[in-house]
């Protein structure tokens, strides 16, 4: 995908590239503390940073993961933001910090460690969905993955509400954990594979 | 599952709460299908408990994560009262015994009866060396058994109190400031922890996984060590944990733990968690980082170097940072001896004595003991400051600024390739090579230098023989950068040459030793689609894009056919061409298979499979005479075939067996004509099955499978893990060949046509040629019928095409070493062949024959035709066991030494040869050696000893003393100016072959030496002994340059091929082993970036 992002015309891989981390971005302004609307204004400064940055060929892979930059262009423009918003007080109506002052972001470190908690986010959400279309099954199947795998409904109570039997419950949670297991670990590794 | 299988709910509770009736229990022990799905669920829940709580839903995490609270079974003699504690290997209930209300800790087996016979087996030796340790610093066991349920128990005395992590902070406080109370307070509890392991030491035991959680303080505050669960003895032949596998702790791991290999381990690793321990309990802190991926911990404790602790603590005292230091160091010769000797510092350091971690620097003893005498010392200390400043002065103005700017630089260049080597030992290939051929362009080492392993400087050696260790392990014969994302590799028809395609339709081929043949540039895209399929000679590729396939000329990039339309779906259609390029057939995402011609891509035919499947694999036979594609049925799932010459499906169907749960992955492998192997996926595990064959489960990797392939040979399996892990197999016993570690992960591979080459492309565009045939490092030759100690007395043919070796069943049998060929076998002698030795114009072979207790007395010195076998002259026969005998350069004469301590001399080789005996020693004469001119001999004693004599006139000239124990081995130099002797005490001496001076010492051998051979050059020793590996010495430096690893047990010796390519070694294994080292030295060619 990378390679592609050097077209810029190259839409397709724009479109996939913002699909993977305006997600990550906006979740990882809202831990930073952001309202969700500053924190969508934050995702969409910073990718616009990134294409800016990698057309210029100021992105180097060698001179660090592109999860790394991102988080540097991410904290470069919420402190941007946070000064503008200390200089001209808090907006009525909008998002405020909490308990930081204008300016002030936590450590890179600890960035990193909010940056991966919501890639991991991303990557189940986006595996999730792909786990509901991609595979061939009836309604009820996944419904009973969701209420027992997921939400902890005794087996008994799914079977009967999805009416399968007992056994099937446990097969279907089962057979669909490792489906989604190995999504997971398809998306970690285009992931990584294109940090 | 098959047939008994427990229902899925069953097993269900078998894998979560280990709730089973006795028919389960009885069934899964038998059964690998429900033990492969109880982990399966098991790494299911994990995964859950994980997934639930980052999606946030409500999922109730500990529902899917239970804890056994409740005892297990019943413990005769005892009342289990509440769990305290529960580890990788055990869960531990507190409880009191019955008879005499003693409380108590009992501790069983995880996992009860369902526990494998390797974690029986490790639990049973936890309780046998515990059981034999009694110190105050070491729980006690009471006493062993089986509970109720049948799983083995201890019952060990209840130590009421902490874990020395939670003891350390409630009684210390906060860590890194300066509290000289405090900071004694750690080593007085260090101390004594030290003294119990120390204890154990002493005993034999190595404990190996040391930890703050398994150690315990009892509320008077005296500490104790438990968990002997990883311990072992210290005799290899009752360690049932030696193994390749990683066991331990890995963030208190020592870089040997770390590197797999477990030979090394020894009391030192305990000493380096000890250190680790100390250092958290001065600082706080882990002096790595502590977490993260094996691999990761590996690179830290190999190569970082750990931050002082008075970096945390200040002022701390600079004698407690010496001792934590030096447990800490990174070569295991470097730290305390053993826990008794750290435990001996710590008392110094407490009582204010020197500690002997610093007693060589006569300044700093002088300052301790001016600190405890400090009135007397007080008058003599102006003197010394006059003295000193003196002597400071005028070492200044004597120093050599150059040459201290040389031996900075080499240290330096020394510390990186030794860190290269431990990296690769460890298995982390990347990381070594980056630091080696970092090294390699500072040092400006030329690859293309014909003397690269034996000319040059030290380091530059050191740094040749560095990655010469590297690629013998690692068996990538060369690299190169691909400028696209690879789709497919392969070899062109021939064989001889080797070609990529990229997915944007950039090429490459090159010639099998990695010339570049032709290559072109990366032509389709970004708009334009990517290759989806090509030809198996890779001049043709398949695109599929919105309007179509496509067929295009590799090279050319002229389009030969196209386009076809496909039906309208999300997912482009998978294409296969067959292996003769005349078939192309697409297989949609509704499971319509429709086979079009793979030259004009017109469409032949439609198949149908009759059924509705996502499965998508389909394969060719190699002849392409046969398609296979899978299918999945609601009941049963398989797969069918079709005839390419009239599409008709076969009558035959190969079923897979039902697993409760989808198998992801599943398709079919041509093995060889008529013979299919069937695969599928169920999570990081390969089943396998043939026909009626029942199902084999390949268990390896750690990861899910991205990749399984069957060479065309059909004798080797491939399979690789999306955590750039592959596993080679031989096939179909599924023995694992070996595993290699790629930067990322695979994404195309092809084996050679003959199954010796493997052909591996990854993201980021590296294409590697590994070599996977019978091992040419070495190339081995199994001596059958070998007697009870292997294959010994080795000798090479002047002319180097021939080798001859004896074993101990008193046969002799000469090697053709360019086909490994015995050529022919002399039943020789009536007891153990000593030594075997050509002569100088090949044409004669000297044996000698041993005598032995258990057989006909020999005792004989043969000579033999070396061509046809035929004895031509015993020359010695008085009934004494020679160990050693070799000819003069002229050929003239032959000299031997026995086990009486004589040497002998024969001259006048012949029907009537000329015998002296000379009187050496009262002992055994191991080896003897002549001197290249032919003046002189000399031989090695076991009376610790040295002799040289004259060999004119037979008289003893000298006697070289200084070994501690045995010598075994002797050599001269090439040159003929040193003697090398090797001996018991793990050293090699050099001594100066006219003066008898002794010039150096090489110390600390990893064995006990049994042969020392000079590569021609001079410049580099060869050394085997009491172990399985070849010890590579630079004769200048005395530094190890690498160890050749291939015997499985000890090598008893040898030999270099005259022209210097290659050794020859032969041991216990038993076989003798053919190491073609220019091979070697092409693979760090091959491999340079």
């Amino acid at each position: 995908m990378m390679e592609d992002l050097r077209d810029p015309a190259n839409f397709g891989a724009w479109s996939a590239f913002d699909a993977r981390y305006r997600p990550v971005l906006i979740a990882f302004a809202r831990k930073l503390g952001f309202g969700h609307e500053d924190a969508t204004e934050l995702a969409q400064q910073s990718l616009a940073e990134f294409a800016r940055c990698y057309h210029d060929g100021r992105y180097q892979r060698s001179e660090g993961r592109l999860s790394s930059w991102l988080i540097g262009i991410a904290r470069n423009v919420g402190s941007g933001m946070r000064r503008k918003e200390g200089r001209g007080g808090a907006r009525a109506g909008g998002d405020t910090m909490l308990g930081q002052m204008p300016g002030e972001l936590p450590d890179a470190q600890q960035l990193t460690i909010v940056w991966r908690r919501e890639r991991e986010h991303a990557i189940l959400n986006e595996a999730m969905s792909l786990l509901r279309s991609s595979a061939r099954m009836e309604e009820h199947t996944f419904r009973a993955f969701e209420l027992f795998a997921l939400r902890g409904v005794p087996a008994e109570e799914v079977a009967s509400q999805c009416g399968i039997e007992v056994d099937s419950v446990y097969v279907i949670k089962n057979r669909l954990t490792k489906r989604l297991r190995e999504i997971v670990a398809d998306i970690t590794a285009a992931y990584d594979e294109g940090e | 599952m098959g047939h008994g299988c427990p229902s899925p709910v069953a097993l269900e509770a078998i894998a979560i709460r280990d709730r089973a009736s006795p028919e389960e229990r009885s069934h899964v022990e038998r059964c690998e299908i429900c033990r492969v799905a109880i982990g399966e669920i098991r790494e299911n829940q994990r995964f859950l408990g994980l997934a639930a709580t980052a999606l946030g839903e409500a999922a109730d995490a500990s529902q899917h994560a239970p804890r056994t609270r409740q005892p297990a079974g019943s413990v005769p003699g005892f009342e289990l009262l509440e769990e305290i504690s529960r580890g990788g290997q055990g869960v531990v209930y507190r409880a009191v015994q019955v008879a005499t209300k003693r409380p108590a800790a009992v501790k069983m087996l995880l996992g009860g009866t369902f526990a494998t016979e390797r974690q029986r087996q490790r639990f049973e030796r936890e309780i046998e060396i515990a059981a034999r340790l009694r110190h105050p610093n070491i729980v006690s066991v009471f006493e062993s058994g089986q509970s109720v349920d049948g799983s083995p128990y201890v019952a060990m005395e209840f130590v009421d109190g902490a874990s020395l992590d939670r003891y350390a902070e409630d009684h210390y406080g906060t860590t890194g400031k300066h509290d000289r109370a405090r900071v004694d307070a750690v080593m007085r509890l260090m101390g004594a922890i030290a003294s119990g392991v120390g204890h154990a030491h002493t005993a034999g035991v190595i404990h190996r996984d040391l930890k703050p959680s398994n150690i315990l303080v009892d509320l008077a505050g005296n500490p104790r060590v438990l968990d002997f669960g990883l311990a072992r003895a210290a005799e290899p032949s009752r360690d049932v944990s030696a193994t390749q596998e990683f066991v331990g702790t890995p963030a208190f791991a020592s870089p040997e733990q770390l590197a797999g290999d477990p030979a090394s381990i020894n009391a030192r690793t305990d000493v380096y968690a000890l250190g680790l321990i100390l250092y958290r309990l001065l600082t706080g802190k882990h002096p790595y980082p502590s977490e993260g991926p094996i691999g990761v911990l590996a690179q830290h404790a190999i190569s970082t170097e750990p931050a002082p602790p008075s970096r945390h603590v200040k002022r701390l005292p600079s004698d407690v940072e010496t001792i934590v230091l030096k447990c800490l160091a990174k070569q295991p010769s470097r730290r305390y001896s053993s826990a008794t000797a750290l435990a001996a510092d710590i008392e110094d350091y407490l009582e204010g004595r020197p500690i002997s971690a610093r007693r060589d620097s006569a300044m700093y003893v002088l300052r301790k003991l001016a600190f405890r005498h400090r009135i007397a010392a007080l008058a003599g200390a102006l003197v010394l400051l006059t003295i000193v400043g003196a002597t400071v002065g005028l070492a200044l103005l004597a120093s050599d600024l150059g040459r201290a700017k040389r031996d900075t630089e080499a240290a330096l260049s020394e510390s990186i390739i030794q860190r290269g080597r431990l990296l690769s030992a460890a298995g982390s290939v990347r990381e070594a090579e980056r630091l080696l051929w970092g090294e390699a362009e500072t040092v400006g080492l030329d690859v293309g230098a014909p003397d690269l392993c034996y000319g040059g400087t030290a380091p530059s050696r050191q740094l040749a023989w560095a990655l010469m260790e590297l690629y013998a392990r690692e068996p990538r014969r060369w690299r190169a950068h691909f400028p696209d994302v690879v789709r497919g590799v392969g070899f062109g028809a021939d064989g001889a040459s080797i070609w990529c395609v990229g997915t944007r339709g950039a090429f490459a081929r090159w010639t099998r030793d990695g010339t570049e043949l032709e290559s072109g540039p990366a032509w389709l895209g970004p708009r334009l689609p990517e290759v989806t399929a090509i030809s198996a000679d890779g001049t043709r590729l398949v695109t599929a894009d919105d309007q179509g396939v496509w067929l295009f000329d590799v090279a050319t990039h002229a389009p030969l056919a196209g386009p076809v339309q496909f039906e309208r779906s999300a997912r482009k259609p998978t294409l296969i061409l067959s292996p003769d390029g005349r078939l192309l057939v697409a297989r949609e995402f509704s499971g319509r298979t429709t086979v079009l011609d793979g030259m004009t891509l017109e469409r032949i035919v439609e198949l149908s499979d009759g059924v509705s499947t996502h499965l998508s694999t389909v394969v060719f036979s190699a002849d392409s005479a046969v398609l296979a594609a899978p299918f999945d049925e609601p009941e049963k799932r398989g797969v069918c075939f079709w005839s390419t010459s009239d599409w008709v499906e076969q009558g035959r169907r190969l079923y897979a067996p039902a697993f409760p749960f989808a198998t992801m992955s599943f398709g079919v492998r041509f093995v060889s004509p008529g013979v299919e192997m069937v695969i599928g996926q169920l999570g990081e595990n390969l089943l396998v099955w043939r026909g009626d064959e029942p199902c084999r489960i390949v268990q390896r990797h750690i990861s899910s499978l991205r990749l399984a392939e069957v060479a065309p040979s059909g004798d080797k399996l491939l399979t690789a893990s999306n955590d750039g892990v592959v596993w080679l197999w031989f096939y179909p016993g599924l023995e694992p060949i070996r595993s290699l570690l790629l930067p990322t992960v695979l994404y195309a591979s092809a084996f050679g046509p003959d199954g010796r080459s493997l052909l591996l492309a990854g993201a980021g565009g590296e294409v590697s040629l590994y070599d996977i045939g019978d091992s040419r490092l070495p190339a081995r030759t199994p001596i059958e019928s070998h007697g009870f100690m292997g294959v010994h007395g080795l000798s090479i043919r002047p002319d180097g095409r021939r080798a001859v070796c004896g074993d101990s069943a008193g046969v002799v049998r000469i090697i053709d070493l360019e086909t490994g060929a015995i050529v022919r076998t002399i039943a020789a002698h009536t007891g153990i062949v000593t030594t075997t030795e050509y002569s100088p114009d090949g044409k004669w072979i000297l044996t000698v024959g041993m005598v032995t207790n258990q057989r006909a007395m020999d005792g004989n010195l043969k000579i033999w035709d070396a061509e046809t076998g035929e004895l031509l002259w015993t020359l010695a026969d008085d009934l004494a066991s020679t160990w050693s005998a070799r000819f003069s350069p002229d050929g003239g004469r032959i000299v031997a030494g026995d086990d009486r301590g004589l040497a002998m001399v024969v001259d006048g080789i012949g029907p009537s040869p000329s015998i002296i005996r000379i009187p050496i020693e009262h002992g055994r004469i191991p080896q003897v050696a002549i001197s290249p001119d032919g003046t002189r001999f000399a031989t090695a004693n076991f009376d610790h000893t040295i002799t040289i004599c004259d060999l004119q006139t037979g008289l003893a000239v000298g006697t070289l003393t200084g070994h501690g124990s045995s010598v075994r081995a002797i050599v001269f130099s090439p040159d003929e100016r040193w003697i090398l002797s090797g001996s018991d005490d793990r050293t090699i001496r050099i001594w100066d072959a006219s003066t008898g001076q002794l010039v150096r010492v090489i110390e600390d051998l990893p064995s006990d030496p049994f042969e020392l051979a000079f590569h021609p050059s001079g410049k580099v020793l060869f050394c085997v002994g009491r172990s399985s590996d070849v010890l590579v010495l630079d004769f200048e430096s005395g530094l190890e340059l690498a160890k050749l690893k291939g015997h499985d047990k000890l090598v008893f010796g040898v030999r270099v091929k005259p022209d210097g390519s290659g050794i020859v070694t032969a041991g216990q294994d038993p076989w003798v082993g053919i190491w073609d080292l220019d091979y070697l030295r092409e693979s760090v060619r091959g491999n340079a970036p």
